[in-house]
């Protein structure tokens, strides 16, 4: 009746998923991360409470806002449910005014929160993952790897010649000749779990999760065909007539204490041959 | 970032709700108190508190005219509002979260309630002020990122404008940085950015001054208020700090540690402000100039 009201005034506006009990909605948060949660507090089984604190407690549902929507109106259980870390707690009889107006704007701070989570992981200049996500993602990746015993490659790519490029065309001409190759590295890394990433300058990094050496190399090579077939006039280059790139790639087998900076190492190393080699090249 | 002790912005004109809500929320924040709403806005635009505790029955100008200026002003709009009050018909509840506060306390106050709801908003409003400084910080070297720099150089040029004030920028560049990184590898690459940032930032330490990364080896410092001669003297002592660093790059045709090149471009009052593009472009020519004649050395 409750969830049937809730809905008739949210849906409009909203996404709204329904769970009849605390089990139901901790699988339903874990699934869908919804950006808002309201919560009653006596459900059969587990109540509302230990929905809330197990919630809380989960790095993956902690930042969704929790809203109680109750008849327990006494002090102690309102104290108990923000105690808890819910962000509002509305007494029922529900009046869709009010429970509109909280949740718009419960959920125009989360919007705003997600803005700011976006822009702290993001390059500014190619809006690919930048440094600090980077860095994140790729701890999490070596740990996975070793827990799960999966192999995971990163390939380390750097353009060409590029300060001659900057020289001769300008930084302006620059800066679009990167987003061009961030772009292709993103097309390159495209399994849900691979991350595109600008490490600096003009170099570029590859996450591959579960990702052994041969398919690291594919890859690699998928990426530099792309920067190749951008065409990306490079009259100052002495290779080519257009930007290509170079790419080390290097892969870490799941065993205990294999170290992350062995992994940026050997790519780094690779990186470096590909151009002792001549550039414009893969090397793994 | 360091958790700083949070201030709470009090306005009401009854002397006793102000000492209930001084009381309810202890020693814990820092407490700023208005007794009007155009003393509230005023101390608010000078303070930007943490939270703003808001009645809403004030003489003059009601509280809900306080929580719409507030929320039309860039400067205050994301500083959240709870209105306190003694309304407590749906329709004035309503109005309230509508003006964009985010809670909506009725009177008469339960201590408990109003300790556990502040502190719940101003732990999200802690979140969010980490997450604005992360979005503006550089992820490897910890100084201002590009973003942070646009915006503050595009603010700073308006202020040198209506102010009549020069604002210069200091362009720079490490020398030789793709052959240091070829040398030593990208790690120890980045362990030289994180250190020229250091003492870039350092040298750079007047409370106005901004010191960003601009780009992979690039780096911006942007001088309020600052002619072109005192810009060119700290540019000259950038360099000088960098090679105090003594960092060793023996692949390097200019000397053998590191060395940075800077080109110094200075707005006067007068020229148009919305150019910022202008003095970038300008300062970037400088720089590009001071490498073309040998490096390691400032052009204005």
């Amino acid at each position: 009746m409750n969830r049937e009201i809730l809905s008739a005034t949210l849906r409009p506006e909203y996404r709204v998923f329904t769970a009849a009990d605390g089990h139901e909605a901790l699988e339903i948060a874990d699934t869908i991360s919804p950006d808002l949660i309201l919560l009653d507090v006596v459900l059969p089984g587990m109540d509302g409470y230990d929905v809330c604190a197990r919630l809380k407690a989960d790095r993956y549902t902690r930042n969704i806002p929790v809203i109680f929507l109750t008849a327990q109106n006494q002090e102690k259980d309102e104290v108990k449910g923000l105690g808890l870390g819910a962000i509002d707690y509305i007494f029922k009889p529900i009046r869709p005014a009010i429970v509109r107006v909280r949740v718009r704007n419960h959920l125009e701070l989360k919007q705003y929160r997600d803005f700011l989570e976006g822009l702290s992981a993001t390059d500014g200049l190619t809006e690919i993952a930048n440094r600090r996500r980077l860095d994140e993602c790729l701890d999490v990746e070596c740990r996975r790897a070793i827990r799960e015993h999966t192999p995971l490659s990163l390939m380390m790519a750097d353009i060409d010649f590029f300060k001659m490029y900057n020289d001769y065309y300008g930084h302006l001409a620059g800066d679009d000749a990167l987003r061009k190759v961030a772009r292709a590295l993103k097309s390159s890394c495209q399994r849900p779990a691979d991350l595109a990433a600008r490490y600096g300058g003009d170099e570029f990094t590859g996450i591959l999760p579960n990702t052994k050496a041969e398919g690291g190399f594919n890859v690699a090579s998928n990426f530099l065909a792309e920067v190749r077939g951008l065409c990306i006039p490079h009259s100052a280059s002495p290779i080519e007539e257009k930007i290509t790139i170079s790419i080390g790639v290097a892969t870490i087998l799941p065993i205990p204490g294999a170290l992350l900076s062995d992994l940026v190492q050997r790519a780094d190393g690779m990186l470096y041959k590909a151009k002792q080699e001549g550039r414009n090249q893969v090397r793994a | 970032m360091e958790k700083r002790q949070q201030a709470v912005m009090i306005v009401d004109d009854s002397p006793l709700n102000i000492e209930l809500l001084r009381w309810v929320l202890g020693s814990e924040y820092r407490l700023i108190i208005a007794s009007s709403g155009s003393k509230a806005l005023e101390m608010a635009f000078a303070e930007i508190p943490d939270l703003i505790l808001l009645d809403v029955l004030m003489p003059i100008m009601s509280g809900y005219e306080v929580c719409a200026h507030l929320k039309a002003d860039p400067r205050t709009k994301n500083i959240p509002v709870i209105f306190i009050t003694s309304l407590d018909h749906e329709e004035d509840e309503a109005k309230g979260l509508n003006l964009g506060a985010i809670d909506y306390i009725s009177k008469p106050l339960r201590p408990a309630i109003v300790r556990v709801r502040i502190h719940n908003h101003l732990e999200l409003k802690h979140h969010r002020d980490l997450l604005e400084n992360l979005s503006s910080t550089d992820g490897l070297t910890g100084i201002a990122n590009r973003l942070r720099f646009e915006t503050f150089i595009k603010a700073q040029l308006q202020t040198a404008a209506i102010d009549e004030t020069p604002l210069s920028l200091i362009m720079i560049d490490i020398d030789h940085f793709k052959l240091y990184n070829d040398c030593y590898g990208h790690l120890a690459g980045d362990d030289c950015l994180r250190q020229v940032a250091k003492a870039l930032d350092l040298c750079c330490a007047r409370p106005a001054d901004l010191v960003a990364r601009y780009g992979g080896e690039e780096f911006a410092c942007v001088l309020p208020k600052t002619t072109k001669s005192v810009a060119v003297a700290i540019a000259e002592q950038l360099l000088n700090a960098i090679r105090c660093l003594n960092i060793p790059h023996a692949t390097s045709p200019v000397a053998d540690h590191i060395t940075i090149s800077a080109g110094v471009s200075t707005f006067l009052p007068g020229e148009s402000a919305n150019l910022d593009s202008g003095l970038i472009h300008h300062a970037d020519g400088l720089l590009y100039q001071s490498k073309q004649k040998g490096r390691d050395r400032v052009e204005s």
